[in-house]
């Protein structure tokens, strides 16, 4: 039933998938994230992440204290270009020291 | 179907003909390549291993825009894309693994007389060349991007070959075809020192373990330089750090991956439908290793949009789902650093491919094992020299490097 | 024609409803080409849950239906295109009298749902999928473009100028849920009334208890340590808010992870919160028959506040439902018929925004955290990226100090939220008293 059971629904990631990420030697988050694609949609890890984690430290795969997460990349949700756009000065300022 | 992605727990043997440092595009494309030489003609095989520092894809070979041309300023460069174009072609096969290469094209847009003349020269030396690269006028250009605002474009070329490609599959096809023809890949462990020896060198690693090898390819991309001191071997190359995002998946509406030369500006729609784009930031500072840092800014986010929306005024209306930044290893004169390090030739580089290096690195993996395993010269290796620099007075043959 | 052309002309036939409306229904607005009636206080995924209509797109790989699941913003599978705008969150977005809102990625009702099981019955690996012949394979790639992909281009560019506006608060507040409120109304009464910003729009908020120096409908999006500013934005009308606070406090709450259970992403699968809440702000009555999926306090709490029979994950076999779900399949064999099941799991903590601000992390055993100190401080830094070079030049300390409070803080409980905010606030308020800002921050923000 690992076939339709759903860890990542925006990238359509299931648990098989997840299995075969693992069976092929992939345990870090970030690999796993970029084999399956998990966490990549418009949620960008939201709902999966987690349950990621849990899977991984219940199968023993790593211990919780060594887990960590993948790179909360920004924005944590999404943002029109238009409101970006308008924040752009002429010549970009230079990064405050 | 396995794939076989390395692992930190692969044992290495004690001594190897050729040890790659570096796991990203160059260096698995290299040990490919090696493989499918190794043992040829007569040849005994040669062992070869990989040490990569992290996970496969962690470098800028995972951080990359996936974008593929021929469109370049010099003749040499635009033969060696032609080369990796057609390798390109039917890699997923030969690799076994989807690679979603799409020939959409590339469309450069001159804003700028000084732009225009540069899309005039290229097309008269792609053709002299045998790159099928057209001249377009702005309506043409808008007739194959139809959002495009082209007020302010005057002249445009269009490659129908270019294209774009879905990075991560390529590290890990090469990575598994390696695998499966006898290459060692160890993931998640750094080499911390390289030791010369009367004979090869011997590479130390952070678990403490000792590799000794007869030849040694540095494919540390952004990273070679911390490396190539240890050897005293100074090369002008600098990693500079270059952002890029992707906004949400929308169905497909653009086919090119389309460039500003202006500013630098080019986007693309990945398979998934993102539109993944980056933009050259005017003042951003060039680093040294000790500056290369990875972290994403406003700064960045707020210049792309204003310029995307210029251009491509309905873009206004999407979103910007992730951003993040990637290493480009840059050489001075905008030329790769390939072969023999100057006092150590069995040191051998693949390294300074600025923002170009993803779509070089078939080509290049072919080229440069042949020149290992067998002999064999290539025009671009005399070019591509790292002794070029001692020597002085480099010219900077190409004027199309974008980002 | 169209795939949202194709939509538009469909005849529909109306579901029987599963949210009784507190009044008369006063809104009408379009889905999929039919009215739906709707109250005031409405999202358009509470009305359109409430009329029985839970699927708004297909997946991009197994073409399955979903719908609005999470009811909180966090899950990205309520995307539905409003007014010619593509993927705007149902569960945010307010309903709006004659607004067009339509599904996304459906072809026109095509159900290839069972076509796809058949054939991919044991799911798609797209690394490996028809790789040889290379003909084959490039026609492979164009199926998979169109199919990729949620939502179309917009109509048109947004009609609103944007702007941007900068702001240095004292101290800003992340998140205007219940710990956001509570922690606002305790340093107002302190005389130190904070910013807050919230996501939600204010008609969405509800309650009589809303902070006065609120910014709702805008969405902390990211902190940036290194330009010393976090970044917010709305987008309608699209402004982008600059903010440059000396203290923030994250109120950010928790997401609702998936249980991974088979066919768990049927339309009609809900968090147990999400709908809870959703209840609360809509002043909606559940008719539908719901059963909660979950195991301990919190579970049995939403069980009851939903009137729902719950039962554990463990005893679940699978979901049954073809276009949504119809009900629990037990271990062993029973099935529980229902309208909706709701997922009552352990709540993982939104703790990206204190990651980019450098917090440390931990793994909490239901999801990520930031370490905290009893009041609710966090030590952040500017951390260094792992692939980073040694010795890489790291930014100097932030100019704010960070805080957490409710869920992000470890809490769960009503009582725990509460402790959260009472332990932050007073030391938030010492902070304040003694290093006061030497800028009137009224005038600067
Ligand atoms: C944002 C961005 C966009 C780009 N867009 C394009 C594009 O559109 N088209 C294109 O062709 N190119 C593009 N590039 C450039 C391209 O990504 C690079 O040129 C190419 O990936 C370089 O490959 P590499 O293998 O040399 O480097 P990397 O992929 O960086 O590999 C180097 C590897 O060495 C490892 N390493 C470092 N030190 C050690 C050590 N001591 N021991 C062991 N391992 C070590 C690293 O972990 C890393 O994995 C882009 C680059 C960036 C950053
Ligand atoms: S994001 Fe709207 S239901 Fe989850």
């Amino acid at each position: 039933m690992t076939a339709r059971t759903f860890v990542c629904r925006c990238e359509d990631v299931t648990l098989t998938e997840i299995e075969r990420a693992i069976a092929a030697g992939l345990i870090d988050v970030e690999e796993i994230k970029r084999y399956t694609g998990l966490g990549t949609g418009p949620c960008q890890g939201k709902e999966c992440l987690s349950a990621l984690g849990r899977l991984l430290v219940a199968r023993n795969l790593i211990a919780p204290a060594a887990l960590r997460p993948f790179t909360a990349r920004p924005p944590v949700e999404p943002v029109t270009f238009a409101a970006l756009a308008a924040g752009a000065t002429e010549h970009p300022e230079e990064p405050s020291p | 179907m396995t794939v076989a992605m390395g692992r930190a727990d692969t044992p290495l043997p004690a001594d190897v003909d050729v040890a790659v440092i570096g796991g990203g595009i160059m260096g698995l494309g290299l040990a490919y390549h090696l493989a499918l030489l190794s043992g040829g003609k007569g040849k005994p095989p040669l062992s070869i291993a990989v040490i990569e520092r992290s996970y496969l894809v962690s470098g800028a070979s995972g951080r990359n825009g996936g974008g593929v041309r021929m469109q370049w300023g010099d003749a040499g460069n635009v033969r060696l894309m032609m080369d990796s174009i057609e390798l390109c072609k039917d890699l997923a096969q030969q690799l076994g693994i989807n690679l979603w290469f799409r020939q959409g094209g590339y469309l450069f847009l001159a804003r700028t007389e000084a732009g225009e003349r540069r899309l005039e020269r290229n097309v008269q030396l792609h053709g002299e060349v045998g790159a099928p690269t057209r001249l377009l006028t702005a309506a043409e250009a808008q007739a194959i991007v139809p959002q495009l605002d082209v007020a302010e474009v005057r002249l445009a070329t269009f490659n129908p070959e270019d294209g774009v490609v879905f990075p991560w599959a390529f590290v890990w096809g090469y990575a598994a075809k390696a695998v499966e023809r006898g290459v060692v890949l160890r993931t998640h462990t750094s080499v911390v020192r390289v030791e010369p020896l009367a004979q090869g060198f011997a590479l130390h690693l952070h678990t403490g373990e000792v590799v000794r090898a007869r030849r040694v390819v540095n494919a540390t991309g952004a990273w070679s330089g911390a490396l190539n001191r240890q050897l005293g071997i100074d090369l002008p190359n600098r990693p500079h750090r270059h952002e890029i995002l992707s906004s949400e998946p929308l169905k497909p509406f653009l086919d090119p991956l389309v460039v500003d030369l202006s500013s630098g500006l080019y986007f693309s729609q990945s398979t998934r439908g993102e539109l993944v784009t980056g933009i050259s930031l005017p003042d951003a500072p060039d680093g040294s290793d000790e500056s290369l840092t990875l972290h994403s800014s406003l700064r960045f986010l707020t210049h792309l949009s204003a310029t995307l929306t210029r251009l491509m005024p309905i873009t206004a209306a999407m979103k910007v789902l992730r951003q993040w930044v990637g290493p480009y290893d840059v050489s001075p004169d905008g030329d790769a650093i390939v072969g023999p390090s100057p006092g150590h030739p069995d040191f051998i580089q693949v390294c300074g491919f600025t923002g170009h290096g993803f779509m070089m690195a078939p080509a290049v993996g072919r080229l440069l094992a042949r020149w290992l395993a067998l002999g064999e010269a290539h025009p671009m290796l005399a070019r591509w020299s790292p002794g070029r620099f001692a020597a002085g007075g480099v010219a900077r043959r190409e004027d199309m490097i974008i980002g | 024609m169209s795939p949202r052309g194709a939509a538009c002309y469909r005849r529909r036939v109306p579901k029987a409803p599963l949210l009784a409306p507190p009044g008369p229904p006063t809104i009408s607005f379009r889905w999929d080409g039919a009215p739906v009636a709707a109250c005031p206080g409405d999202t358009v995924a509470s009305a359109l849950i409430a009329a029985g209509e839970l699927a708004t797109s297909r997946s991009a790989k197994y073409r399955r239906l979903r719908g609005p699941a999470c009811l909180h913003g966090g899950c990205g599978t309520c995307l539905v295109r409003v007014d010619g705008r593509p993927n705007q969150r149902a569960c945010l977005t307010p309903v709006r009298e004659d607004m067009c809102v339509e599904p996304q990625n459906t072809y026109g009702g095509l159900d290839p749902t069972a076509l796809v099981d058949q054939v991919f019955r044991r799911g798609i690996d797209h690394h490996h999928l028809v790789v040889y012949p290379r003909i084959a394979n490039q026609m492979m790639q164009g199926v998979a473009r169109e199919l990729a992909g949620f939502g179309e281009l917009p109509d048109a560019p947004p009609e609103d100028v944007a702007a941007v506006v900068d702001h240095a608060p004292e101290v800003l507040v992340i998140g205007a849920g219940r710990s956001g409120r509570a922690l606002a109304a305790a340093l107002t009464a302190a005389g130190h009334p904070p910013l807050v910003v919230e996501r939600r729009a204010a008609t969405a908020l509800g309650g009589s208890d809303l902070p006065a120096r609120l910014l709702a409908g805008v969405g902390v999006f990211a902190c940036y340590p290194q330009e010393r500013l976090w970044a917010a934005a709305s987008e309608q009308p699209p402004v982008l808010h600059r903010l440059r606070p000396r203290h923030v406090v994250l109120a950010v709450g928790a997401h609702e992870p998936t249980i991974p259970l088979a066919n768990n992403d049927l339309p009609g699968v809900v968090s147990a919160r999400g709908l809870a809440d959703m209840l609360e702000q809509t002043g909606r009555k559940s008719s539908a028959r719901v059963v909660v999926i979950g195991e301990g306090a919190r579970a049995e709490l939403l069980a009851s506040t939903l009137a729902a029979e719950r039962v554990p994950p463990a005893r679940v076999r699978k979901l049954i439902g073809a276009r949504r779900v119809k009900g629990v399949q037990l271990e062993d064999g029973k099935i529980l018929r229902c309208d909706l099941v709701a997922l009552a799991p352990d709540p993982a903590p939104a703790f990206e925004l204190a990651a980019q601000a450098g917090a440390p992390i931990h793994f909490t055993g239901a999801g990520f955290a930031p370490v905290v100190d009893a009041d609710g401080r966090i030590a952040a830094g500017p951390a260094a990226h792992p692939l980073e070079a040694e010795g890489a030049q790291t930014a100097p300390p932030p100019p704010w100090t960070l805080w957490a409070v409710g869920e992000l803080a470890g809490a769960t409980t009503p009582a725990e939220i509460r402790g959260t905010v009472d332990r932050c606030a007073a030391a938030l308020v010492r902070a304040l008293a003694e290093s006061p800002d030497p800028k009137d921050s009224h005038a600067r923000a």
